[in-house]
This record gives C-alpha cells, structure tokens and sequence, in this order.
C-alpha cells in the first residue's frame, strides 16, 4: 500500500507536553497562594516573597526535567 | 499543486538549510563544544577561570583597605555577603549559620556569574548548562552537610536522626525508612544539580531555536515569512531578559537549598 | 610588628591586583599542566591522565597562593 500522509518526530515532545501539565498547575497555585496572602495582609507580602520564590523554582524543576528527558533520551 | 507538504519537501528544505550552513534545529550536539587548545580546554574550562579569576579580583580588591564608611566596591560586597548572612543563614540555620556564610555568599556569585555567560556576547553558553559543573557544586554542598551532620551527632548518630522519625508506630518505619534513605543521601544532591543543569541547558535552547529560527526565515523564500522574522528575533530579545532573571533565580534557590539541608542536619530532635 | 618573622606586605595598589590575579592563575596552570604533560609521556599515562591533574593541581595551587600573598 502507498503512504498517504506521514508525520515527523518523535514521541518526546508529546511525552514533554503531558509532563508539562502538572508543574503549571502547581505553578499557578504558588502564585494564587501569594495573592491571596498578600491581598488579605499586605504587610506579609515581603515575608512571603522569600516562600514565593523558593516554591516557584522547585515546581519548575519538575517542568524542566521532563524538557531535559525529552532531548536527552533518544531525542 | 499540493497544500500538505509531503516528506520530499522537507528533504528538500532542510537540504536548503544546511547548505547556508545554519545549525538547525538545534540539537544536543551543539552543546559539545570543540576543544581550543589543549585535549582538556574548551570554552568552558577557559570561562570557568574567567570566573574564578573576576570573583577573586572583585573580592580581593573591595577589601583590601575596608573604611568605616564604605567606597563603592566595599558597599557592593558588603550589600551582597549581608544578605546572604541575613536572608540566608541566620534564616535557615540559626547563628550556627554565620560561619558558613562566606561559603554560600562565594556559592552565589559564582553561580550566579556563570549562569549569566549564558547571556554575555562571545561567550553566550553557560558552563552549567553540561552537567558536570552543576554535579560537582552539588556534591560539595552534599559532603558539607553531611559532614557538618556526622560531626555533630556523630555518624550513626546523623544516621538514625534523619532515618527514623519519632512518634509513629513502628511497623510504619518499614514503610518509611527507604523514603526517608532516598530522599537525603540521594535525592537532594541529585535534584540540586538537575536543577541548576535543566534551568541553564532550556534556556540556551530557547535562545538557539528564536536566534537561529530567525535567520532560517531570514533565508526562505516568501517575503511574509522574511518579514515575520522581525518577530523571531524580538523574541530573542525577550528570552535574554528572562534568561538574565533565571541566572540569577537560579543561584538564589541552589543557596537556600544548601542553606537549608545544612540547617536540617545541625538540627536536634524535634 | 615586632618580632615579625617575615617582612611587611607592601601595599599592592588595586590595580596590582587585577595585572596579579590572571598572572598567577594562568602561570600555575601552565606549569603544572605542562608537568603533567611531561608526566603522560614519560610514564606513559592512559588518555591524559596527567595533563588533567597537573592542570587542577596547579589551579588549586595558584589560588592559594593568591588568598596568601594578596588578601589583607
């Protein structure tokens, strides 16, 4: 039989792309923790900053991780 | 004539591509640079001695004659080893802390120098984006706490300290006691490192895709797609700044991170 | 200084430093690189084993050399 249509690539992106579902919404929920802290008491929103950030970089080592894999494992 | 491009057209356009001699799409390999003049030095080890030899100069020469009210430099320095003592170490290890502060504040600075070569003109690839110079900080904040740790508490003593929790029953340690394993003596050097290593290594890749993109629509055919290049290459301009606040985010967390598996292991029982 | 054991430092203007620091660093590596490289040829050293250690030898030597010779 003749092929029609074919595509390209690889199965790493889509795996990249599921992967990337979690560490979003655990990012999104950082930050609307941080607002709502900050707009019920703002003199907490210095003290939390240092929290913001430190949350903020460890989900999105998750993300990158899966970016990381998606290159090195037969990418 | 066909819409869908079929394979033979993309043959044919990555055949176009390459022969501009445009390194598209970027890939791992072009992290592997070649070596420049010995079988040990590339690019990276020559950027790693830049560094080491700016933050010696920086620190050397801001204090050399320190006055009660500081120059520029001092100011600089003392801004930069103040809050690392106070935000970092005294947060997160209590006044045990202050005598490792020296240590996070060259952890810092040295990170955070490295990680913005990514963006520096000439050299615009950080040293941190092979996994190797991220591995080796980790694993020297790794034996650090656990030293500190075995120090204090003596080594069975650190052992069964961050092993065995207290106050649940103990068929419950079965399940816990590997988690608790894999979590402290390999875990967390391991994630401290991906970290650092994934942060570098996707950040130039963003850079290499809307840099080299551009130019790649720069070399095409149609005058729409050479116009939307102007696109591409903003882009390039927005990911750089966004690269200069990871560079620096970046080093900020690995010190905390540090900061705070060294307060954990001087801590006593709860 | 009484009794000092050793002459006072002179005082190393901060552009001193700038000319010493790259001096120092370039010069240990290269010597100790260059000896490890005598090293791998003529103990015959597997993938350049010496020329590696020689090169952080000489790395970790310079540096100490400065702490010692031009800090405070």
């Amino acid at each position: 039989m003749n092929v029609l249509a074919a595509i390209e690539g690889s199965v790493n992106t889509i795996g990249y792309g599921l992967a990337a579902i979690g560490p979003a919404i655990g990012v999104a929920l950082i930050f609307v923790a941080y607002i709502n802290s900050s707009a019920r008491q703002p003199e907490s929103a210095g003290y939390n900053r240092t929290w913001l950030v430190l949350g903020f970089a460890l989900v999105e080592a998750l993300a990158l991780f899966g970016l990381v894999l998606a290159f090195a494992v037969g990418g | 004539m066909p819409i869908l491009s079929n394979a033979e057209d993309d043959a044919v356009s990555a055949e176009l591509v390459a022969a501009e001699g445009l390194p598209w799409p970027p890939s791992v390999d072009d992290f592997f640079l070649p070596p420049v003049a010995g079988p040990f030095v590339t690019k990276f080890s020559i950027m790693i001695w830049i560094a080491v030899a700016l933050l010696l100069i920086f620190f050397l020469t801001t204090y050399r004659n320190p006055k009660i009210v500081p120059g520029k430099g001092q100011w600089m320095a003392e801004t930069l080893y103040g809050f690392v003592r106070d935000n970092i170490a005294k947060e997160q290890m209590g006044t045990a802390g202050i005598k490792f502060a020296p240590y996070l504040t060259v952890l810092l600075s040295f990170i955070a120098l490295t990680n913005l070569f990514g963006i520096v003109p000439f050299l615009q690839i950080s040293p941190n984006s092979h996994i190797a110079f991220p591995l080796v900080l980790a694993l020297i904040s790794y034996v650090l706490y656990l030293g500190i740790g075995m120090r204090k508490h003596g080594a069975l003593g650190y052992i069964k300290k961050s092993l065995i929790l207290p106050g649940i029953p103990w068929p419950m340690h079965f399940l816990l006691v590997p988690i608790e394993f894999l979590q402290v003596f390999i875990i967390r050097p391991a994630t401290l490192a991906i970290r650092l290593f994934a942060n570098m290594f996707a950040g130039h890749l963003i850079l290499l895709v809307f840099t080299v993109g551009g130019f790649v629509m720069l070399n095409s055919e149609s005058l729409f797609i050479q116009v939307a290049s102007v696109g591409a290459f903003a882009m390039s301009v927005l990911m750089t700044f966004f690269e200069a606040l990871v560079a620096v985010l970046q080093a900020y967390v690995f010190v905390v991170l540090t900061a705070n598996y060294m307060g954990d292991s001087l801590a006593t029982e709860h | 200084m009484t009794g000092s054991p050793h002459p006072p430092k002179p005082d190393e203007e901060p552009s001193g430093i700038a000319g010493a620091v790259p001096g120092y660093l370039i010069a240990g590596i290269g010597v100790w690189g260059f000896l490890g490289w005598l090293a791998d040829r003529w103990l015959d050293l597997p993938s350049n084993i010496g020329i590696m250690i020689g090169m952080m030898v000489g790395a970790a030597g310079a540096i100490y050399l400065i702490m010692k010779r031009l800090s405070a």
